[in-house]
């Protein structure tokens, strides 16, 4: 524990000059059509979007996608939409998803201001199925859309002062890359797309 | 090497160089675009610049805070003063895990630390997930831009390489191609991993959680599949609460690729069933730059590359022209800051013309301290000959009117009457890519005797 001691020595030693924290509370950017907004976002950052009233019409949507109904592995957490051919909680290692085709997955909220959408490991034992399945569904009550960034934090305060909070990230787009010559390629390691299901509400 | 004599290298390849130029100002100017798309575009960047500033006010403070969180959570937390202790920390964990697979995600801090020669060294394969750090890593090179690591190679070139050594096909350079056959070749690896690693893009005290930015998601499958994920952070990354990344990850891609928000902004507060979390506290010189009052604000920086981006000197030289971690105009700060003997050239690749400064999100004033740099070198004597003799000459001139006048006028005549050789050869090096002007017939003095006359019956006349 030496180094500890001796590094909060020095930081202590050295503490820059004063400075105030600022406030938070600002007038911060807001749109007078969130929803238009947020879906040129998410067009705007490789992801699809599809404005439907209610699951049974989620479902049909997914029905409908030949690439949907004929692929060997999908799964759904959502209630109602899309179907299961593996059960997450029987999985040994989150490894076995290496292959599924399909996730529909629940999202918590989505910000306006950059397309990104709250998703969390809370009822999803395995966080990697968003980042290992080969396409990823988001399902999003309309209700459940903010502004700004500023609003998605004050929605998860206090978050983290729990004792295990949960995974939680922004998913904004199917996974890129543009490494090669700056060429944007939709793809990289993660989800080859990302459709986002919108359900009137 | 000085920073000219490396950046020489680069520009032999005009095209090249022509390309990075453009390529990398394209980069610039998306970064405008989003910018301006934020109305409060200044005021987000004054709140992030308070937010670090605080935070480096009372960092001991807030450190202890990240621990205790941390530690709350089921996280172990590490203390690292330099880069070695940092190294032995990690191979201690790897080695205790009979681990000998580690994926990475991008880290600077393990660049700047040397992690993966050290690694290997003690036979542990290290895979560095991001598309341009495994290229980069293939090529046994160092990354060239903080963001955008391989911007300095040519799909050709990532063509071949990725021929011989993932077996592509011959010839082949889309991008697409390429990077199908990387994410096969990347995804394989971060299956059979048996350990993950992350840099650290905010470590939130209130919370003692960490966040990490990227936009291929290797950061996430790297630390959802194995069993045990270490989190690599320097002691500058710490912010004090959870709402204060909506100010930053506002700024951060829109500032680095022009990006809303990158695809993943994943928040890392409890290791997984199953799963063990380290974070490892690295200072390595950091808290002793936090007393240097003129420059401890360069610890602000978010790594967004916006100055690098928008550094002419940067864009026509190259990163590795810097021959360091982190290039363009916060590393040509921090790198002299560290070690001023080692990199005292950096603070003269630079024109001053504060462009860094209007675009870095968390309003460092670069130029100011790249200026500042200068006279800290020039006081320590480190100046080179290059510019202590003509300034020593310059200063002997301009203290003798006389003299100035006869040595303008040699100028004028040697530079219209000099042969080409004797102005363009290599003692001159501001007769390199340029042409030094056409010499005027007389001096300003001169010009300005005739004139006044002239100007001054006019003036009366007009009266
Ligand atoms: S100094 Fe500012 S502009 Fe440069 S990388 Fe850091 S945060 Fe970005």
């Amino acid at each position: 524990m030496a180094a500890r001691e001796d590094i909060l020595n020095s930081v202590r030693a050295n503490r820059a000059a004063n400075m105030d924290l600022p406030s938070m509370e600002q007038v911060w950017q807001t749109f007078d059509e969130p929803l238009t907004h947020f879906r040129q976002m998410l067009t705007g950052i490789g992801a699809s979007s599809e404005l439907l009233p209610d699951s049974a019409a989620a479902d049909a949507w997914l029905e409908g996608r030949s690439d949907y109904t004929q692929s060997a592995s999908t799964l759904s957490l959502v209630e109602g939409v899309g179907k299961s051919t593996l059960q997450l909680d029987q999985l040994d290692t989150p490894h076995e998803l290496s292959g599924l085709d399909w996730a529909v997955l629940p999202a918590e909220f989505g910000v306006a201001e950059n397309g990104a959408i709250w998703v969390t490991d809370h009822q999803v034992c395995h966080r990697a199925v968003y980042f290992l399945c080969e396409h990823l569904v988001l399902v999003l009550p309309t209700s459940q859309l903010l502004h700004n960034m500023h609003q998605a934090y004050q929605r998860i305060a206090g978050w983290g002062s729990d004792d295990r909070p949960a995974f939680g990230t922004f998913v904004a787009g199917p996974s890129k890359t543009a490494d090669i010559e700056q060429s944007l390629v939709i793809g990289a390691q993660g989800p080859r797309s990302l459709d986002v299901l919108l359900i009137e509400s | 090497m000085s920073h000219a004599t490396a950046a020489a290298e680069f520009i032999a390849d005009a095209e090249r160089t022509k390309w990075h130029d453009e390529t990398i100002f394209f980069v610039r100017k998306k970064r405008d675009l989003a910018a301006a798309s934020v109305p409060e575009w200044e005021l987000l960047r004054e709140t992030a610049s308070q937010i670090k500033r605080h935070t480096l006010s009372r960092l001991d403070e807030y450190l202890e805070q990240f621990e205790a969180n941390a530690i709350r959570h089921g996280i172990k937390v590490h203390w690292a003063r330099n880069g070695k202790e940092h190294n032995e920390i990690v191979l201690g964990l790897l080695k205790e895990r009979d681990v000998n697979l580690l994926v990475k995600s991008k880290s600077m801090l393990t660049e700047e630390c040397g992690l993966n020669p050290f690694l290997e060294a003690a036979g542990i394969e290290v895979v560095d997930t991001d598309l341009g750090e495994r290229i980069v890593q293939m090529r046994h090179e160092h990354p060239s831009h903080i963001v955008l690591p391989a911007i300095h190679i040519k799909k050709q070139e990532v063509g071949q390489l990725f021929h011989d050594q993932l077996g592509t096909e011959a010839g082949a350079s889309d991008p697409d191609y390429l990077t199908e056959a990387a994410r096969n070749h990347l995804r394989d690896k971060l299956i059979s991993a048996g350990a993950g690693l992350t840099g650290v893009n905010f470590g939130i005290a209130e919370t003692g959680g960490i966040v990490v930015c990227t936009n291929e998601g290797n950061a996430d499958l790297g630390t959802a599949l194995p069993p045990l994920h270490i989190a690599s952070m320097g002691l500058e990354k710490l912010i004090p609460r959870l709402d204060h990344l909506g100010v930053f990850l506002r700024l951060l891609a829109r500032s680095a690729t022009g990006q809303p928000i990158t695809a993943y902004s994943s928040h890392f507060h409890t290791p997984r069933e199953g799963q063990e979390m380290h974070i490892v506290l690295v200072d390595n010189g950091r808290s002793g730059m936090m007393g240097q009052s003129e420059f401890n604000r360069a610890l602000n920086c978010i790594r967004c590359g916006a100055c690098l981006n928008t550094c002419p000197v940067y864009r026509r030289s190259g990163g590795h022209s810097y021959h360091a971690t982190v290039a363009g105009p916060i590393g040509s700060v921090i790198n002299p800051a560290r070690d001023p003997e080692k990199f005292e050239s950096l603070p003269f690749a630079c024109s001053l013309c504060g462009s860094c400064t209007e675009v870095c999100p968390v309003k460092i004033p670069l130029h100011h301290q790249l200026l500042a740099m200068r006279h800290e070198l020039g006081k320590r004597h480190l100046l080179p000959m290059a510019k202590t003799v003509p300034m020593k000459v310059a200063g002997a001139v301009l203290r003798r009117p006389w003299l100035y006048r006869t040595m303008g006028k040699l100028g004028r005549v040697s530079l219209r009457w000099l042969p080409r050789f004797l102005i363009y050869n290599p003692l001159n090096v501001w007769g390199r890519q340029r042409d030094l002007p056409e010499a005027p017939k007389e001096s300003f003095r001169q010009a300005y005797k005739k004139r006044a006359p002239q100007a001054r019956s006019d003036q009366e006349k007009s009266n």
